[in-house]
């Protein structure tokens, strides 16, 4: 009834290959996968931003939240089957080492880890309602996709070294200790103590001070670190042996080098790409223009990969170029992040509005922010850097409040919005709030034809609000003057 | 000591010279010479004996120290050599405990795929032959964690019979079984003798009485009997005995439910004149206890 004879090695590898499938077979019927890995995609998607126009950023983020989710569930799910390789099957004299059956283990864990990883990216692209903008960086999907491996990795070396369920009990205790904790240990040496375990934990999946690894230099760097916590892991599970008193030290001291190899590139990155890194190596220079696209008289200079938001950036700005002078000098639009053009993003040319990477299409904040760059420009307005100048009285920033919020559909009880956000960082008046609110009921044609005829006298700083109400057959006082506006409203700050 | 056996035999069996085992300085196994071919051997001793050391050995779960080792004619200090003994190897461990989240019919098919089984729908049907086999066919879909002591003693034994293997080492396998089980194991193994190497090692002489055709004694790591069960009977005739009052102490003696005692040890000049003593036909049990020195311990 044995099986017939083949040669030692192929037969080994076999039984390694069935034995793998076997593991796998099991993990899928594991009570805690059932349980788990569902509710790891269930939070995911609770807590995906869903945007409509998604990045390599968010697919990024997503990706990472995956890994930590089902990198979790699988620590939790690997913990048995290692337990039963570690602990109840030494004394059977099975025809696999338990190396090579705790391999077949690994082998299969890290197999669905990476099938449920890679499900989860393709979910997020496949529904994804546009293409999703930035250029790829594969060693940075590969590098989550590897971190996610230190989940069953892990179990299998914690398991190794204690024989016991203890470091599963341990992590499923520690996120309700942590959630309670910061909420009972705050202001305490204790939540320190917390916070620094969360940081460890950030850093881990995340050692690079930016949002996303969005050069080949900084996804390599990520790779890296990827590769290090997997060998990590596996030098552990290694140096677990009791047979041997040559592996356990060497294992542990290549452990601890890698690990010194980690900390070196956290404590490299973290200085070469932090924000006053980045912004002191930042020089003023012409950037190059050959990626732009001119749409109407307007140049738009996308960031690689996000040539198909400039249609959606030229939708926004269109309302407001309609109704400006034909010979209206307009700016280049430039995207900029820190890793990618951080010259232009920390000196911007003369005749650039930048747009940094997290623009969203869904937030209003950030449209209203955009189209009030344009206008600040044409209208000669400083930047929004340029916080705290005083507009109050002049005419043009009334005509600015209304060319931001021309086209925006905003009903008889509602606040124009962009209108507020524009002049929130310019101290208008009562006057010119008054201006701007009867501005904006008016018929749009109209104003804009009294813009467009008085257009040189109403950019001028020295053209007062009196002038535009003029030109509008408005009137500021006597008995047809627009009404007072509530005296407590005032634009919001901050913005 | 060494029974010789033919050479074909030892392509099912066992051959042993001079091996030793030492844990530390204690020799656990002392230049044990043996040839294992067909048929159940018992294997007895006392606690500390050697019995699962050297079970343990002939399972290549452990090294030996010294000395040489064929196993199934395959030499186990090969690495692909020992894979293959293991692979057709039945071993039953001493006190296995058997991951408790597997169900029964789980944890043979971890086993099967580890023996090379074959294929799925073969490895199931000889899964299903071996719970058959000890009757616990029905509680196929139970976790391990759920069965009784006695019924993982029959899972154990269930691993063991995986592929019908052609040596059977068997450590304290009757452990917990109830009288009715015992007979089926019995009768199994048996049946598996016809063309298997069995070494049973047990405390139940009765086990051994009843199956074993050869049987072997250790003591402190040597073989101190190698023969039938009916020659180390013989060599207690005329030394166990039934009398009416307690013997002296440091004689082997217990109260029977008559009130007499059977008293092992004292050839029949030995004891003093004025006990009325009944010689007795010795079983396999006082033959054993005398041997192994019980007596004067």
């Amino acid at each position: 009834m044995t099986g017939p004879a083949r040669p030692g090695r192929w037969s080994n590898a076999v039984t390694f290959g069935r034995l793998t499938w076997f593991n796998l077979h099991h993990l899928l019927r594991n009570p805690l996968f059932l349980l788990l890995v569902p509710a790891a995609w269930a939070v995911v998607r609770l807590t995906s931003h869903d945007s409509r126009l998604p990045t390599m950023g968010d697919l990024f983020n997503e990706t990472l939240l995956s890994t930590g989710l089902i990198g979790a569930a699988m620590f939790a799910v690997t913990t048995f089957p290692a337990l039963r390789e570690v602990r109840h099957s030494r004394s059977l004299a099975l025809p696999l080492s338990s190396e090579a059956r705790l391999a077949s283990l690994a082998l299969a864990a890290i197999t669905l880890t990476t099938v449920l990883l890679v499900a989860s990216l393709a979910l997020y692209v496949g529904s994804a309602p546009a293409p999703i903008a930035g250029t790829p960086q594969p060693a940075a999907l590969v590098g989550v996709l590897l971190i996610g491996w230190c989940g069953p990795l892990g179990a299998i070396a914690s398991v190794a070294w204690t024989r016991s369920y203890g470091p599963l009990i341990a992590v499923f205790l520690f996120l309700p200790l942590y959630l309670a904790s910061t909420f009972l240990a705050f202001g305490t040496r204790a939540d320190v103590l917390v916070s620094r375990m969360g940081g460890l934990f950030s850093m881990a999946l995340q050692p690079l001070p930016l949002p996303h690894p969005d050069t080949p230099t900084t996804a390599l760097f990520y790779l890296v670190h990827a590769v290090s916590m997997v060998l990590c892991t596996g030098l552990l599970i290694v140096a677990a042996r009791r047979d041997t008193r040559f592996l356990r030290p060497v294992g542990l001291g290549v452990a601890a080098l890698v690990m010194v190899g980690m900390v070196s590139l956290y404590t490299h990155t973290q200085r070469e790409y932090s924000y006053d890194t980045l912004t002191a190596n930042a020089r003023p220079r012409a950037p190059a223009t050959d990626d732009c696209r001119e749409l109407e008289g307007m140049t738009y200079c996308p960031l690689p990969g996000y040539e198909s938001w400039v249609r959606t950036w030229h939708a926004d700005l269109e309302p407001v170029m309609r109704v400006l002078p034909e010979d209206t000098v307009l700016p280049t639009l430039w995207q900029a992040n820190h890793t990618l053009r951080a010259d232009v993003l920390f000196h911007p040319p003369d005749d650039a509005i930048v747009l940094t990477e997290y623009w969203s299409a869904d937030d209003q904040i950030h449209r209203a922010q955009f189209r009030g760059d344009l206008v600040g420009y044409v209208l000669g307005l400083p930047s929004a850097e340029g916080r705290g100048y005083t507009g109050t009285g002049q005419a043009r920033i009334v005509v600015g409040a209304w060319l931001v919020a021309v086209g925006d559909e905003v009903g008889p009880d509602e606040e124009p919005a962009a209108a507020e956000w524009f002049l929130s960082d310019l101290e208008p008046g009562g006057n010119d709030l008054r201006l701007t609110q009867a501005m904006l009921s008016l018929p749009e044609e109209e104003v804009a034809a009294v813009v467009n005829d008085h257009w040189d006298t109403l950019t001028s700083p020295t053209t007062g609000t009196p002038v535009l109400a003029d030109l509008l057959g408005l009137s500021l006082t006597g008995p047809e003057a627009i009404p007072e506006t509530d005296p407590d409203h005032r634009p919001p700050q901050g913005f | 000591m060494t029974t010789t056996t033919s050479p074909t035999a030892l392509t099912n069996g066992v051959r042993a010279r001079g091996l030793v085992r030492t844990y530390g300085t204690r020799r656990a196994l002392d230049g044990i010479d043996l040839d294992l071919g067909p048929g159940v051997t018992g294997l007895l001793g006392r606690n500390g004996a050697g019995k699962t050391t050297l079970l343990r050995c002939l399972a290549t779960d452990l090294e030996p120290t010294d000395g040489g080792l064929s196993v199934l004619g395959l030499d186990p200090e090969r690495s692909i050599e020992r894979t293959e003994i293991r692979r057709r190897l039945g071993y039953l461990p001493q006190n296995s405990s058997f991951y408790p989240h597997f169900t029964a019919f789980g944890l043979l098919d971890y086993m099967a795929v580890l023996k090379e089984q074959g294929g799925r729908r073969q490895r199931h049907e000889e899964i299903r032959r071996a719970l058959r086999r000890v009757d616990l066919y029905d509680r196929r879909h139970t976790r391990i964690r759920r069965l009784s002591g006695g019924m993982r003693q029959r899972l154990g034994l269930a691993a063991a019979l995986l592929g019908d293997p052609r040596l059977l080492l068997l450590d304290e396998p009757t452990i917990g079984l109830d009288p009715e089980q015992r007979i089926r194991f019995r009768d199994l193994v048996s049946e598996l003798a016809v063309h298997s190497t069995v070494l049973l090692s047990t405390h139940q002489i009765e086990d051994v009485a009843a199956l074993c055709r050869r049987v072997l004694v250790l003591d402190r790591g040597r073989v101190i009997f190698d023969g039938a069960p009916t020659d180390l009977i013989a060599r207690a005739r005329g030394r166990v005995w039934e009398q009416a009052s307690r013997p002296p102490e440091g004689v082997t003696a217990w109260r029977l439910a008559d009130g007499r005692y059977r008293v092992l040890g004292p050839e029949e000049g030995d004891a003093p004149d004025t006990v009325e003593r009944v010689p007795l036909e010795p079983s396999l049990e006082d033959a054993y206890l005398l041997l192994t020195g019980s007596v004067t311990r």
